[in-house]
């Protein structure tokens, strides 16, 4: 069985079958094995059903292999913690997406907003994790970052009173009006095999 | 006198029969440009029947057979509409086939194309070698296997960029059109589909180059298919749409008729089976499950959904009750947060206040753009009420 032909094919049924996460891990570099992780979650986006959930599963199992295996390098970003959260929510691991956004979210004294965001909706779905004065909390500290598109319909979701639901779906029409965005959290390791939507800036 | 009644005849129900059978291939078309293709089916199936000589009608339902994934019915009316009537009155039937192509060919050692064009303006064979390069590329950003899909998200990959290629002067013009559309077009709405692409393509059509504008457009349609375009058919969009499709059919079809690729013609027919059925579904308002794990993680007992829908306690049943409590109230309709994208992975969340709840369902589009449903519950509590 050769591991190049198969990642060079993009063979990932094979991939799946034949090859454990972590003999890829220990197979090639931490960047390398990044970029397939990378590789898998892309492609699982045009593998609908199941398949798709065996890459996206595969490629969160290799990400969690990753960070054990080359802590320093995995530690040298933030979003590779943030990734990972947002990849366990993906195939439905609720638990474990919140546990390494809120990693990600106590490296900072002020999170950017990307995260305070991403954290909100994962603790907040289905209002498991977080409290409801907890979320709250948290979106005010993040629109103190400025006021996006994604903010300001948090902000309005948020609203209590009819008059400040008014006055952020406003602010939510302006920010759509002028292309401004939430940050999107992608590892630096990925960033040059990642295209996202126009007008959303790549998180730093 | 029998002669002449038989010279009135011929002379009054001739032309009847001839017209009806036109007014049978022209609603037929027309129940073509708008996906009504059993309805079409029947109009030119009578088309045929009243005026079997008319090339038009085959080529019209060889069309609709591709869309109803008959690929045998449309390959033989396809065959039948070249053969039939040569000297007739179509766009096409008085000149040589040929004619209407351009010959090209891939060089997979230096990954260049190239164009040797018989019939077109160098214009169009700027835009038609960049065209083949995007289609190419997006192609294999597309999908996985891609040379074993010829419909669905990849039909234009078959015909242009396998092999050496023919190239249809008809599909190159339907695509500069559709380019010129997207240029005229409300690029918010545009991205309003997700697709960033397509708001490039809005934005600078008129500051590139014909090269540029063909391997652009290729792209999007190696990488999407054609029925991308499928969703921005509004006003003028709706004909610009339709003659694209039509064009690409026609260039796939005839690449199937120099083929004998029955493999991929088998695979083709699976891989559209699957798709038109969950396309049949989501036209119709079906809330559509991204996969297996959906209905149990919806049905969690924390997502609450015994407040809003009676639950008899077999999964299958419940998930039932819950998809077509989402459909009755359109959820697709509510207003959307984007929640994550990673190159074609997107995700969005749709949320409807209802009483004192609210729910929340979060959906997946895939690559051609399809919602499916990932995730849903009720919010009980109503801090976040509005």
């Amino acid at each position: 069985m050769d591991i190049e032909n198969i990642l060079r094919e993009k063979d990932w049924e094979s991939l799946i079958r034949k090859v454990l996460p972590v003999t890829i891990a220990v197979s090639f570099s931490f960047d390398k094995s990044m970029e397939i992780a990378g590789d898998l979650l892309n492609d699982s986006g045009n593998a609908e059903g199941d398949p798709a959930m065996f890459m996206r599963d595969y490629s969160v199992n290799l990400m969690i292999i990753l960070r054990e295996k080359f802590p320093q390098q995995w530690k040298v970003d933030w979003k590779n913690e943030a990734f990972l959260g947002i990849c366990c929510n993906l195939v439905y691991r609720e638990e474990e997406a919140f546990k390494h956004l809120k990693n990600a979210l106590e490296c900072f004294d002020n999170p950017p907003q990307s995260l305070i965001l991403t954290y909100i909706r994962t603790g907040g779905a289905p209002n498991y994790y977080l409290s409801a004065e907890e979320i709250v909390e948290l979106a005010h500290k993040a629109v103190k970052s400025g006021i996006t598109l994604e903010m300001a319909q948090q902000m309005a979701d948020l609203a209590t009173t009819q008059e400040d639901w008014n006055s952020w779906t406003k602010k939510a029409k302006e920010a759509e009006a002028n292309n401004i965005h939430t940050a999107v959290i992608v590892p630096d390791v990925l960033k040059d095999n990642v295209r996202t939507l126009k007008d959303y800036p790549y998180e730093k | 006198m029998k002669k002449l009644l038989l010279c009135l005849c011929i002379l009054y129900l001739f032309p009847l029969v001839a017209w009806n059978a036109h007014e049978y291939l022209i609603n037929g078309t027309a129940c073509n440009n708008y996906l009504l293709y059993e309805e079409a089916l029947s109009h030119l199936d009578m088309a045929i029947q009243l005026n079997p000589a008319n090339k038009q009608s085959y080529e019209e339902r060889a069309i609709t057979y591709f869309e109803l994934n008959r690929i045998d019915l449309a390959l033989s009316d396809y065959q039948e509409s070249r053969k039939t009537n040569p000297g007739g009155s179509t766009k096409r039937a008085n000149r040589d086939f040929w004619d209407d192509y351009g010959y090209g060919w891939y060089d997979s050692g230096q990954q260049n194309f190239t164009i040797l064009s018989c019939s077109l303006s160098t214009a169009s064979a700027d835009f038609a070698t960049g065209l083949l390069e995007g289609i190419s590329r997006g192609g294999q950003e597309g999908t996985i296997e891609f040379l074993s899909c010829i419909r669905g998200s990849c039909n234009a990959l078959w015909a242009f960029a396998c092999s050496p290629v023919e190239v249809s002067k008809e599909l190159i013009n339907a695509i500069y059109a559709m380019g010129e559309h997207l240029a005229n077009t409300d690029t918010r709405s545009l991205l309003e589909e997700g697709l960033p692409e397509l708001v490039e393509c809005g934005r600078h059509w008129n500051e590139w180059s014909h090269h540029t504008k063909g391997k652009k457009m290729g792209y999007l349609i190696g990488k999407y298919g054609v029925s991308i375009f499928f969703y921005l058919g509004v006003g003028k969009g709706v004909s610009i749409f339709s003659d694209l499709k039509r064009a690409n059919m026609m260039a796939t079809l005839e690449r199937y008729s120099l083929t004998k690729s029955t493999k991929i013609l088998r695979e083709s027919e699976k891989c559209a089976q699957k798709n038109g059925s969950v396309l049949k579904k989501i036209q119709n308002g079906c809330v559509i499950p991204h996969n297996a794990n959906v209905a149990s993680h919806v049905l969690q007992r924390k997502h609450n959904w015994h407040k809003m829908v009676k639950l008899t306690g077999d999964k299958d049943v419940d998930f039932k009750l819950v998809a077509d409590f989402l459909k009755k109230e359109s959820i697709l309709n509510c207003e959307r947060i984007h929640e994550f994208s990673f190159n074609s992975i997107r995700t969005y969340r749709y949320k409807k206040k209802i009483g004192k709840n609210t729910v929340v369902a979060v959906f997946e589009t895939n690559n051609q753009n399809v919602p499916l449903l990932r995730n849903a519950w009720i919010e009980v509590k109503p801090p976040h009420g509005h």
